[in-house]
């Protein structure tokens, strides 16, 4: 009853904005060539150094902090090395080197730890956005065709 | 159990020792880091892993990359997209047919098979079209006004 149709005079009224050029008008988005390109970057197009398996877990209920993961049972299952980044787990199988001490093995853990957290950092947080390209040059291992 | 394989890959000629069991948009994402075709639900439904054959499309993941022997292969990463590709890609953008662009890929895919077989679609057929696809982000409307502007500047052109 109280359509614009029923009230003739509104009919009369100005829109808000005479000129509507941003009521109505599409925004170009940020990186949509890379996108119909084939060129994005998703969290599965993720290799990273060693990497055999990665689970990401986030919390089902929004704004909500996990205080705790309990690993346990995933240790039993395999995993020799698990690392947490804030809300995401990563579960990394180490593979097995031969012919190296474990000094070594430490040390490209160590590696490997400093990478995996600069990733999460700067990457996992960023979504649709240009730095996925500074993504793309930290851990990308695509070979080129 | 291993099998040789040559193909072509967006115009490049790839010679590869693939499992026999690993499919296709597998072979492209993993053993070539072609990742612009996406896993969605790995059974043929979601249409993300949609990619060219030798001019028709298909489910890279119901494919198995042995069965590409000899075969022409063109995602939406190749670097001459063919004349309907190009125009779709500049439509998607025009019209800001995309959100996330997970989808992107296997619909543009399958939007150059029906710019290509089917000039006079009308909005019907084009939603019939793409049934096959899903998107769960920007709706189809707008992939929609996409083709058919496509579609459109076609017929002008041809006039």
């Amino acid at each position: 009853m109280n359509s614009p149709r029923d009230l003739p005079s509104q009919a009369k009224v100005a829109p808000i904005l005479a000129d509507q050029i941003h009521i109505g008008a599409a925004i170009p988005r940020q990186g949509i060539q890379r996108l119909v390109q084939g060129r994005g970057q998703y969290i599965d197009d993720l290799q990273m150094p060693r990497l055999v398996h990665v689970v990401y877990w986030r919390s089902p209920v929004a704004h909500a902090k996990i205080i705790g993961i309990e690993i346990e049972a995933a240790r039993v299952i395999g995993p020799k090395d698990i690392v947490f980044f804030n809300q995401i787990i990563i579960e990394m199988k180490i593979l097995e080197m031969d012919s190296k001490t474990e000094l070594d093995k430490k040390k490209r853990d160590e590696h490997s730890a400093r990478h995996e957290k600069k990733v999460s950092e700067n990457g996992f947080e960023e979504r649709n956005s240009g730095r996925h390209h500074s993504l793309a040059k930290k851990v990308s291992l695509r070979p080129y065709l | 159990m291993n099998t040789a394989i040559k193909l072509t890959v967006n115009g490049v000629a790839v010679q590869k020792q693939v499992d026999s069991r690993k499919h296709l948009v597998d072979f492209l994402r993993d053993d070539l880091g072609l990742t612009g075709s996406h896993l969605g639900c790995e059974h043929g439904v979601c249409g993300a892993c949609t990619v060219m054959v030798d001019n028709q499309i298909v489910r890279g993941c119901l494919v198995l990359a042995a069965q590409t022997d000899g075969c022409d292969v063109v995602t939406s990463e190749t670097p001459n997209p063919s004349p309907a590709l190009k125009a779709l890609q500049a439509a998607f953008i025009k019209f800001n047919a995309l959100q996330c662009g997970y989808c992107t890929s296997g619909m543009l895919m399958a939007c150059v098979e029906l710019v290509e077989h089917k000039p006079n679609a009308n909005r019907d057929e084009i939603r019939q079209w793409i049934s096959g696809n899903y998107c769960r982000c920007t709706g189809y409307h707008a992939i929609v006004d996409a083709v058919a502007d496509v579609l459109m500047d076609m017929k002008d052109a041809a006039k």
